[in-house]
C-alpha cells in the first residue's frame, strides 16, 4: 500500500481541496495559476520506508512511566545522552542505510506520509495530525532509548508554550556546527533569537490560552477533512520561524529540532484534554480505528491505532509532568473504581470491591476523581473542596484532614460574559485520614468553598459532578 | 466541509476590497453578533499556496485611526524545496477571540471590520515573499 499513488482517492482528494473553484475574490494567484494541479502531484524524491512484512500489533507497553522533559533544563548528564542518543541513530545513516532506526529513515517517515497529496497516507490537514504524530514520536523515542540501551530514556521536548523557551534549546545549538548530533545547518532561526510572539504567545498575546480555550476537538484537532486552529498556528509557524529544513514537510525531520517541536505540540494536545472536562477527544470509531504504522525499536513493522494513543501516560509511558514516586514501577497503572455515585450523591466505600479496600488498608496511591464539576464561572476565584459542609464551612485548608483538593476558575474576560456555570475535572490524593474514614465505613458528602471568602459570608456548596469515582494505583503482570 | 452547528454561528462571507501593495489583502468582514461573549474564529477558506515555499499568515484587524490589531496567525509548511505548482488547503482556523474583542473596544458600533492578512516570510529574510491567495474569510462563532 505504501509508495503506490491512487489515482482516484487522488483525484477526490483534489476535487475536496476545492480544486477548480472559481476565484469570484479575484486574488491574483488564482488569477493566474499555471497549470493544474494533478501535474504536479507526483512526489519530488522517494521517501519510502524500508521493505517489511505484515505489520504486528503494539504490543502493551509496560516500562515505568517517566516524564519528558523541557530541553533547557536537562542537567548535563541528560544533555550527553541526549546527544550519544542521536549520534547513535545518525551513526546507523553511514553503518547501515536500510536501517529503519536510522535518522535520514527516521525523518523519512515524516517525509512519505506528510510530503503527498494521497489523502490515504497524508496525515496532516486532519484529526490523523495529533493522533500520528504522537505515534511517530513514540516510536522515535524507544528507539533513542533502545540505541543507548536505556529503557528511561524519553524525548525532551522544546516547551515553547512557556515564554521562558522561546530561543532555540541551548543543546541544541550548544556547539553550533556538525560536531553537535542535534545541529541542524539550514535552520532560518539564530541561536539566541527568540521565536515571535505573535506565533507562540506573550503577555499581552495569549497565543497558549486561546489555543486552550477552544472548546471542542474539532476546533482543536480537526475533523475528517479540516484540520484544528493549532497544526497552522503555533505548530506550522513555529516550523516555518526555523526554517530551513523544518520549513518543508519532507525535510522537516532532518532538522533534531523537528522532536522536540512535535513533543511541544503533543504537550498542548496534553494540556487541552486536561483543561477542561468537555475537552474529550472523538469517540467516533472513524478517528479511534485509525491505523498508523512505524518501526519500532526492534525494526519490527508495527501498527498503532489512535485509540492506542490517546492515553499516553497509562499507554506510552510518559507524562508532562513532574516526577511521581510510584512512576518508577514496571506496568503500574491506574485502574478505576466506580461508587456508584450517579445514585447516592455519597461517597462510599464500595463494599463488595475488595481491591479497593486492599489498597486503602495498604500503602498503594489511590485517588478520588470528580468528573465534571460544577463551579460557578462569574469569577476568577480558588475554591476549595472537603469531605463534609462542615469541614468546608470551617475551612482550615490543605493541613486539614478534611481538604480534598483545590481548584482555580480563571476568567479571561473581566466583564464576565462567561456562563455561569462551567465544569472541571479534579483528581485529589487520598490522604491517611481519608484512607482511615473509609475504612471506617464513613459516608462523606463533598462540598467545595471559595477559599478566599471571609468566614462570615462563606458560603459551602454541595459538590455536583456527573461521576464520581477512586482509581487505584497497581502493577500489571507483564506479558 | 463545515459542521452544521459552525454554519448556524456564520456570519456572511466577505469580499476582498482594497488590495495592498505589499502583498498582503484586505477583506471587509462582518462581526458576527456575540464577539464579546463567545469565541469567535477566523475561517480562511480555499488557501493557495506555493508548494515549494512554507507561507506564515498574519491577521490584523484595522482599528478606526488605520491602526492594526494583532488577531492571529496560521500557517503552511512547504512540501519540498523541489516541488512545483501550489496547493489548497480548504480551511484554515485562526483563534481570533482576544484579538478582535480589543479591536471592538476601538470601534463599539461597527458591524464590519477590515482584516489584513499578510504573508509574514518564512524565516529566512532573504527570501522573496510567497504568492498565495485566499478565496472567502470569515469571522463565525464555533
Amino acid at each position: 500500500m505504501f509508495g503506490n499513488e491512487n489515482d482516484a482517492s487522488r483525484r477526490q482528494f483534489l476535487q475536496a481541496l476545492g480544486i477548480g473553484v472559481a476565484g469570484m475574490w479575484g486574488s491574483e494567484l488564482l488569477a493566474t495559476t499555471p497549470a493544474p494541479l494533478d501535474e504536479h502531484h507526483q512526489p519530488t524524491h522517494t521517501c519510502d520506508p524500508p521493505a517489511h512484512g505484515a505489520a504486528s500489533s503494539f504490543i502493551r507497553d509496560c516500562r515505568p512511566i517517566r516524564p519528558r522533559q523541557i530541553a533547557d533544563r536537562l542537567t548535563p548528564a541528560e544533555v550527553t545522552q541526549l546527544k550519544a542518543a542521536y549520534k547513535a541513530m545518525r551513526d546507523l545513516d553511514t553503518s547501515d542505510p536500510n536501517d529503519p532506526r536510522g535518522f535520514r529513515q527516521q525523518a523519512n517517515v515524516h517525509c512519505f506520509f506528510c510530503a503527498t497529496s494521497d489523502p490515504s497516507i497524508q496525515v496532516h490537514g486532519t484529526w490523523k495530525f495529533f493522533a500520528w504524530h504522537r505515534a511517530y514520536l513514540y516510536f522515535h523515542e524507544r528507539i533513542l532509548g533502545k540505541l543507548i540501551g536505556n529503557e528511561n530514556f524519553r524525548l525532551p521536548f522544546w516547551g515553547w508554550d512557556s515564554t521562558a523557551f522561546h530561543k532555540l534549546p541551548v543543546p541544541y545549538v550548544t556547539p553550533n556546527d556538525a560536531t553537535n548530533p542535534l545541529f541542524n545547518p539550514t535552520r532560518a532561526l539564530a541561536p539566541g533569537t527568540p521565536l515571535p510572539d505573535s506565533d507562540v504567545g506573550s503577555a499581552t498575546i495569549p497565543v497558549i490560552a486561546d489555543v486552550l480555550s477552544l472548546a471542542t476537538f474539532a476546533e482543536f484537532g480537526g475533523t475528517a477533512s479540516t484540520s484544528g486552529v493549532p497544526e497552522g498556528s503555533p505548530h506550522g509557524s513555529v516550523h516555518v520561524d526555523v526554517g530551513g529544513d523544518m520549513g518543508f514537510f519532507d525535510t522537516a525531520g532532518r532538522d533534531p529540532i523537528f522532536y522536540q517541536h512535535h513533543g511541544t505540540v503533543d504537550k498542548l494536545w496534553s494540556d487541552w484534554n486536561r483543561a477542561a472536562a468537555t475537552h474529550t477527544n472523538p469517540a467516533d470509531p472513524a478517528f479511534l480505528n485509525l491505523t498508523f504504522n512505524f518501526f519500532d525499536e526492534n525494526k519490527v513493522w508495527r501498527s498503532i491505532k489512535a485509540s492506542q494513543v490517546l492515553d499516553h501516560e497509562n499507554s506510552l509511558r510518559y507524562v508532562y509532568e513532574p516526577y511521581r514516586f510510584w512512576d518508577i514501577f514496571r506496568c503500574f497503572r491506574w485502574r478505576p473504581v466506580a461508587i456508584g455515585w450517579r445514585t447516592t450523591q455519597r461517597i462510599t466505600l464500595p463494599p463488595a470491591n475488595r481491591d479497593l479496600g486492599l489498597a486503602l488498608r495498604g500503602d498503594g496511591p489511590v485517588r478520588l476523581h470528580f468528573r465534571e464539576i460544577q463551579f460557578p464561572r462569574d469569577r476568577t476565584a480558588v475554591y476549595d473542596i472537603y469531605v463534609s459542609q462542615e469541614e468546608a464551612q470551617a475551612a482550615r485548608g490543605a493541613e486539614s484532614p478534611g481538604w480534598l483538593a483545590s481548584v482555580g476558575i480563571v476568567l479571561n474576560d473581566r466583564e464576565n460574559k462567561h456562563p455561569v456555570r462551567g465544569t472541571a475535572n479534579v483528581i485529589a490524593s487520598v490522604r491517611p485520614q481519608l484512607r482511615a474514614r473509609l475504612m471506617r465505613g464513613d459516608t462523606l458528602q463533598p462540598y467545595f468553598v471559595e477559599r478566599s471568602q471571609r468566614p462570615a459570608s462563606r458560603s459551602a456548596l454541595p459538590v455536583r459532578a456527573a461521576d464520581v469515582f477512586f482509581s487505584v494505583g497497581e502493577m500489571d503482570r507483564e506479558r | 466541509m463545515i459542521p452544521g452547528r459552525i454554519l448556524f454561528g456564520l456570519a456572511t462571507a466577505c469580499m476582498a476590497a482594497v488590495q495592498p501593495g505589499d502583498g498582503a489583502k484586505r477583506f471587509q468582514v462582518e462581526v458576527p453578533a456575540a464577539v464579546e461573549s463567545r469565541q469567535t474564529h477566523l475561517l480562511l477558506r480555499d488557501v493557495v499556496v506555493p508548494r515549494n515555499r512554507a507561507v506564515v499568515l498574519r491577521a490584523y484587524a484595522l482599528g478606526a485611526d488605520s491602526a492594526k490589531i494583532f488577531l492571529g496567525t496560521t500557517a503552511i509548511p512547504g512540501i519540498s524545496r523541489e516541488a512545483t505548482g501550489t496547493s489548497t488547503t480548504a480551511l484554515l482556523r485562526i483563534n481570533v477571540t482576544t484579538g478582535l474583542r480589543r479591536w471592538l473596544a476601538t470601534s463599539r458600533s461597527a458591524r464590519k471590520v477590515d482584516v489584513e492578512i499578510s504573508d509574514a516570510g518564512s524565516g529566512d529574510s532573504t527570501a522573496p515573499r510567497s504568492t498565495w491567495s485566499v478565496r472567502a474569510v470569515e469571522l463565525v462563532h464555533p
